[in-house]
């Protein structure tokens, strides 16, 4: 297997075991000193932000123990190629790919339509959009903590997607990505950065897809980056599937100009450790942003989402509708905070969640927030969690269905209400390995 | 043989009893109407019936349906062997439709008598009929059971699974409680169309004006969980007229002899 690696090892003295790392992922390419500048930047706010704990404020649930053990090593291998292998088939059935990264080498495919650009930011440098790619990277926001440091401080490459002033692309554009674990504990930073221009339209898709090998962890620390640009309209999944020894960290960024559409959803379909992070910033007038979401936790699964939804400009609506389902001894958190600036007026922003938990074992923790600084605006949340009801179960026996049957029903047409608002052909599919229990 | 006897039903929830003693032969073919007023014990009955886990039965109790006691076995295989009960109070099942869940209970009942599960796409056709025979617009096979439903909707879509369920005996338990008259017609209509010789039903009602449209062959009165008067429809005419106090008072003075029909 050609490639390149490195090792890191985080631990009291972790300074002195990044230095030179950078050198590891240049593998013989020429950063541009912005991108030097960047990789540097990284890595200083990595070596002084804390490594979060029990007490730090958006960690409480978020048990970092299998990240920050100083025994281990992380390898962070690049591949030179992708090998198209170990997509599963609920996605390989359902969509056919356009792009591919496999712990860092990125297929294009050759179908995709020529009115849009896609390519690895190297190769993106060479062409009229690098500067659009070093303005929104260089200008984003500092690292808010150690996870987005790394991401940072270790972007060798990543996938960029542009969809160009008033392009309707109507096909779906698909992207997979793949990280392979090897025989150590492995790492991939994939990062993905998507630009609707002015008057743009577009359906993206990206999935996640871990492959390990027992019994070494792997580490996904990926990066998504959005933004749309006025009027630009963009419907968004994303799906994590992970395996028991995948830990994940998942952060998404979306930037709305005015006149726009952001429909966002997500899935969340198991693993060892899950922390999604969305922060999307409403920076224009009537912007319209949807989030749907579905956790499902099995084992001893860890699975959290903190969502924040900023609405700086007025006339915004927001709606948020995420779902959790836990079983076994998983825990699911859900975190979602709507801002409502002091001239965000007449925004209106609905936050809902729900959860629903499949074992006593299993706990689910939800906390929506409001921050509202505005006085004209309609804004509630809500959230509920528990056991199917016994009542209904009782229903579903007074119409000749076994209890167990029933339960899987009511798991099924719990998770249907939030898979019938994610505008995507095939989704159910995605769920299906996910969702039944024995029915004897 | 009966198609139902209930012999020394005592009954209690939370330790508080509720039925003490109940005795009642219902034949194929007829129509039996409990009445009663409030917290007599009339809807304990009907979750008793179909087997509701929540009531602590007295072990001397027996319910008898053709012969086989059935008291310690659970909802879903009482319902496979032909009860019904079209609740007062039909919950709602989010994300789940009329189609699949209905479906799915055609298909556990046919299989648990040996019959070939049916086809959705048949079922569905099928479905759609009930429902427009029942004055249930048919698009409401495609959603979520009686999510977003009126109350009348919720009752009409009881008796649209009764239709299609094809129980043996059915149990409705206060079924026109918040109709209009017009929904009540519908119900009504519903269940005298299935009424056979060998199909029976026991209406919980706290009124007579159901019975106007699903004429009893026997009215019998529940009142602090005994039966203390049996009849016919003249008893319910006589209760729409006297209303329940003077059975109380009566209840107070004499001792009834709980007295099975048969």
């Amino acid at each position: 297997m050609k490639g390149s690696f490195m090792t890191i090892n985080i631990n009291d003295e972790r300074k002195l075991s990044l230095l030179g790392t950078t050198t590891h992922l240049r593998n013989g390419f020429v950063y541009p000193d912005w991108w030097e500048h960047f990789l540097r930047n990284g890595l200083d706010a990595f070596e002084v932000l804390p490594i979060p704990h029990a007490k730090t404020e958006g960690w409480r649930e978020t048990n970092l123990a299998p990240f920050f053990n100083p025994q281990r090593k992380w390898m962070l291998k690049i591949q030179k190629q992708t090998y198209n292998e170990n997509i599963p088939k609920n996605i390989s059935n359902t969509f056919s790919p356009s792009v591919i990264w496999e712990n860092g080498a990125i297929d294009i495919k050759p179908h995709i339509s020529p009115s849009i650009f896609i390519k690895s930011f190297r190769d993106t440098l060479q062409t009229q959009f690098g500067e659009l790619v070093q303005k929104n990277l260089t200008f984003g926001q500092e690292p808010r903590h150690i996870f987005e440091a790394i991401s940072d401080m270790l972007m060798h490459n990543g996938i960029f997607l542009y969809i160009p002033e008033a392009t309707f692309v109507e096909e779906p554009i698909h992207v997979v990505i793949v990280s392979r674990g090897w025989d150590t504990d492995t790492m991939d930073v994939p990062r993905v950065f998507i630009y609707l221009g002015d008057n743009a339209q577009a359906t993206i898709t990206v999935h996640y897809i871990a492959d390990t090998t027992e019994p070494h962890s792997l580490w996904i620390n990926a990066k998504e980056q959005i933004c749309l640009g006025k009027n630009a309209h963009l419907k968004y999944l994303n799906s994590i599937q992970g395996t028991e020894n995948t830990l994940r960290f998942l952060s998404t960024s979306a930037e709305i100009e005015e006149d726009s559409s952001f429909n966002y959803n997500s899935l969340h379909l198991c693993g060892q450790f899950i922390r999604s992070e969305i922060d999307v910033e409403i920076k224009g007038e009537n912007v319209t942003s949807q989030i749907n979401g579905l956790t499902i936790n099995h084992g001893h699964h860890f699975s959290e989402t903190q969502q924040s939804i900023q609405h700086l400009k007025g006339h915004g609506t927001s709606r948020i509708h995420w779902r959790g389902l836990g079983e076994g001894r998983s825990k699911t958190v859900y975190r979602g905070k709507i801002y409502i600036a002091p001239n965000a007026q007449k925004s209106d922003s609905i936050q809902q969640f729900k959860g629903l938990s499949l074992s006593d074992q299993a706990i689910i923790d939800a906390k929506p927030q409001l921050e509202i600084y505005a006085d004209d605006v309609r804004c509630t949340h809500g959230a509920t969690v528990g056991p199917p009801p016994p009542d209904l179960i009782y229903y579903f026996q007074t119409r000749g269905i076994h209890p167990n049957k029933a339960r899987n029903l009511l798991i099924r047409g719990f998770v249907n209400q939030v898979l019938k608002e994610i505008p995507f052909d095939g989704i159910e599919s995605f769920i299906d390995g996910y969702i039944n229990v024995s029915e004897k | 043989m009966s198609l139902l006897e209930i012999k020394n039903l005592k009954a209690s929830i939370e330790g508080q009893t509720i039925l003490k003693g109940i005795n009642l032969i219902v034949n194929p073919g007829e129509v039996h109407a409990i009445m009663g007023p409030n917290g007599s014990g009339k809807s304990t009955l009907a979750q008793i019936l179909a087997g509701n886990e929540n009531y602590e039965v007295s072990s001397d109790s027996e319910i008898l349906l053709l012969g086989e006691n059935i008291i310690s076995i659970p909802p879903e295989e009482r319902t496979r062997k032909g009860i019904f009960i079209a609740f007062q109070y039909p919950v709602e099942i989010p994300g789940l439709s009329n189609t699949e869940f209905l479906h799915t209970a055609v298909n556990e009942i046919r299989s648990a008598r040996g019959l070939e599960p049916i086809d959705i796409w048949d079922f569905e056709k099928q479905l759609k009929e009930k429902m427009k025979e029942i004055g249930l617009d048919p698009s409401f096979s495609e959603r979520s059971v009686n999510e977003g439903f009126s109350g009348g909707e919720k009752k009409r879509n009881e008796i649209v699974q009764m239709a299609v369920l094809d129980p043996v005996l059915s149990i409705l338990d206060e079924t026109d409680s918040g109709l209009d008259i017009d929904a009540l017609k519908s119900v009504a209509e519903g269940v005298n169309r299935m009424r056979s010789p060998q199909r029976s039903f026991i209406v919980i009602t706290h009124y007579q004006r159901l019975l106007n449209y699903i004429r009893p062959d026997f009215v019998h009165v529940l009142y602090k969980g005994r039966i203390v008067k049996s009849g016919g429809f003249e008893l319910a005419l006589e209760l729409e007229q006297r209303g329940y106090d003077w059975l109380k008072t009566e209840d107070e003075t004499e001792t009834f002899s709980v007295g099975a029909i048969s």
